[in-house]
């Protein structure tokens, strides 16, 4: 009985209704139907406190720096840097589509944007190149899981703030695990690619002096999110007003040193950042308003228990937990998987000797991971549906993608010394 | 006069959020700079931010809602049979009414509750911040109910494909 709301969660959600809304929809059924000796009005006091959280505001600020950064020329740099980088290389534009969104993770939290941006601009000079649509629709969804894992993102701010990590430290530690699966990837493109044929987008290797003239002009878009990061972790600055500092830089490089930002941006900006943060925080505190019935049942601490009976050793323990975030990834879009999840998780990896933010790092690749697979990934779909790629042959192509960041996941799940090397040294 | 004042609230919710964006990033962008030319900052800076990003945040979900951007799944609606689709979201569409009318309730009846409560810094009314989910709710409550009429009495011009 008391497992009802969740079951009463997967109805709604599949009944069509947004995520947010099937939240706290069984949320509020809990209070008011069962006898849990808690007010219903309460729970909407839990609405307000859970969003009235000075942390929160990262995150329209970093959905705004992503969305300006994008008009004021410094996506465009980036993907010129990635095409020097890449473009000489077999499946030289799939190479590109990679590493651009290794370099967006650090200008945009969003990886459905990324998605959607990379969809609109890469997939048709992909598709002139000779490139199948659907294949360079399976790499852009597949690019875009890299671009949340690499600093500075939401989903990482919001996993910091349920697991009670340094923001700082988690940042630094996306790293690692971003440019594994950058690196997967991109085996992965060339060995398809070789097999197909795909030429590269540029006739030899970009000298060292056109790689230098390059790096001169992309300078500014590419030392942004370090800016931002360094700051934080001497401690010049709160992760809120880091994003505001990344809003204010962006502008400025924008208007003064790429000269690309107009006034006419301002309106498709605030309308960017008012429909993030209106879709992606409501989902945040919906989340918390449905955490709020699992902990008053104790649901956490059976689910620990029961895991904990199940096996103590923490590999196997990892291995059990990525599987079952496989699942829910494919059905649950990732940031409300990774709202729900992380605390009840988190206690149980925690007790087994693991790091939060090495833990951090697994669930977040895992999750994205979900995001790219049929038949419910969020990733896919935003992908498809720019794209007007049928999901089914979007399938035929995803798959070795999949496997690829599958490889990166182990890796990031049974090499903890390598991801958790810079935030010790930093 | 009568168009300006017709786009206004067309786009109410938008214009409002704005506002509200645009007030809490230059108040903690100005909070920064205070703090290391001047070594002083704004002792209610946060909280007036904090109430505009309440007020963003549930505004910003009425205007999600109302252009229907968040995020849900429609694979069931349509892989159903048209006739049993057109059914589904109606019952779906009634659920979500019984929600959000039932939240806007709620919310006026804890406003009420939070009104003599005064806030941490700027001792005001701490209503301030449960007034941003009756406002939301009540606008997100409307748009349902209107979602609702056009299930019933469905309009070519209308798209009433996708999630809810």
């Amino acid at each position: 009985m008391i497992y009802l709301p969740i079951l009463l969660l997967f109805v709604l959600y599949f009944l069509g209704i947004p995520i947010a809304y099937a939240l706290f929809g069984s949320a509020i059924f809990y209070f008011t139907f069962f006898d849990s000796g808690m007010p219903p009005d309460l729970v909407l006091q839990k609405f307000i406190t859970a969003t009235a959280s000075f942390p929160l505001l990262a995150i329209p600020f970093f959905v705004m720096a992503g969305s300006v950064m994008n008009y004021s020329g410094i996506s465009k740099k980036l993907m010129q840097m990635a095409e020097v980088l890449t473009g000489h290389l077999i499946g030289g534009l799939a190479q590109v589509n990679v590493v651009l969104s290794t370099f967006m993770g650090g200008v945009s939290g969003s990886a459905n944007a990324d998605a959607a941006m990379q969809s609109k601009i890469l997939v048709p000079q992909m598709e002139q190149q000779g490139y199948s649509r659907r294949f360079s629709a399976a790499i852009t969804a597949a690019s875009s899981a890299i671009s949340p894992v690499i600093p500075p993102g939401i989903v990482l701010i919001i996993y910091a703030l349920i697991a009670q990590v340094s923001i700082a430290d988690l940042f630094i530690a996306g790293y690692v695990p971003g440019l594994l699966m950058a690196g997967a990837l991109m085996i992965t493109v060339s060995l398809i690619s070789h097999h197909r044929k795909y030429k590269p987008s540029r006739d030899k290797r970009a000298s060292w002096r056109e790689i230098g003239s390059q790096l001169v002009d992309s300078i500014w878009s590419l030392s942004l999110p370090f800016g931002v990061i360094l700051g934080l972790r001497f401690g010049l600055f709160t992760p809120t007003e880091a994003g505001a500092i990344a809003v204010l830089a962006s502008i400025l490089i924008g208007v003064f040193v790429y000269k690309e930002l107009r006034f006419k941006h301002i309106k498709p900006i605030l309308l960017d950042t008012i429909y993030g943060t209106g879709t992606v925080v409501l989902i945040i505190v919906s989340a918390s308003v449905f955490g709020y019935y699992l902990t008053w049942e104790r649901i956490p601490q059976d689910l620990t228990a029961m895991l904990l009976d199940f096996t103590s050793n923490k590999y196997l323990m990892l291995g059990v937990i990525n599987v079952f975030l496989l699942l829910v990834g494919m059905i649950l879009e990732g940031g409300a998987a990774l709202i729900i999840l992380a605390p009840l998780l988190v206690p149980v990896v925690v007790a087994l000797g693991v790091d939060p933010i090495h833990f951090g790092m697994i669930m977040i690749v895992n999750i994205m991971i979900g995001g790219i697979t049929p038949p419910f990934g969020t990733l896919m779909f935003t992908t498809c549906s720019v794209t007007k790629v049928p999901v089914g042959e979007f399938m035929r192509e995803i798959w070795p993608f999949i496997i690829a960041l599958l490889i990166a996941l182990v890796i990031v799940t049974y090499l903890p010394a390598i991801i958790l090397f810079l935030p010790s040294i930093l | 006069m009568m168009a300006h004042v017709k786009t206004f609230f067309k786009h109410f919710e938008e214009i409002l959020c704005s506002a509200f964006l645009i007030t809490m990033i230059t108040l903690v962008v100005l909070n920064v700079f205070l703090r290391y030319l001047f070594a002083y900052s704004i002792s209610w800076a946060e909280e007036v931010a904090t109430i505009c990003f309440v007020w963003a945040v549930f505004i910003g979900a009425s205007a999600t809602y109302k252009h229907k951007m968040d995020m849900g799944i429609d694979f069931l609606l349509t892989k159903s049979p048209p006739h049993i689709e057109r059914a589904l979201r109606i019952f779906a569409r009634l659920i979500l009414l019984a929600i959000n009318a039932y939240i806007f309730y709620m919310a006026i009846v804890f406003t009420k509750i939070a009104w003599v409560k005064p806030t941490a810094v700027l001792g005001i009314s701490s209503a301030v911040f449960n007034l941003a989910l009756v406002v939301g709710f009540g606008l997100i409550t409307m748009y349902t109910i209107k979602f609702l009429y056009q299930d019933f009495i469905p309009n070519k011009n209308l798209n009433t494909e996708g999630p809810l």
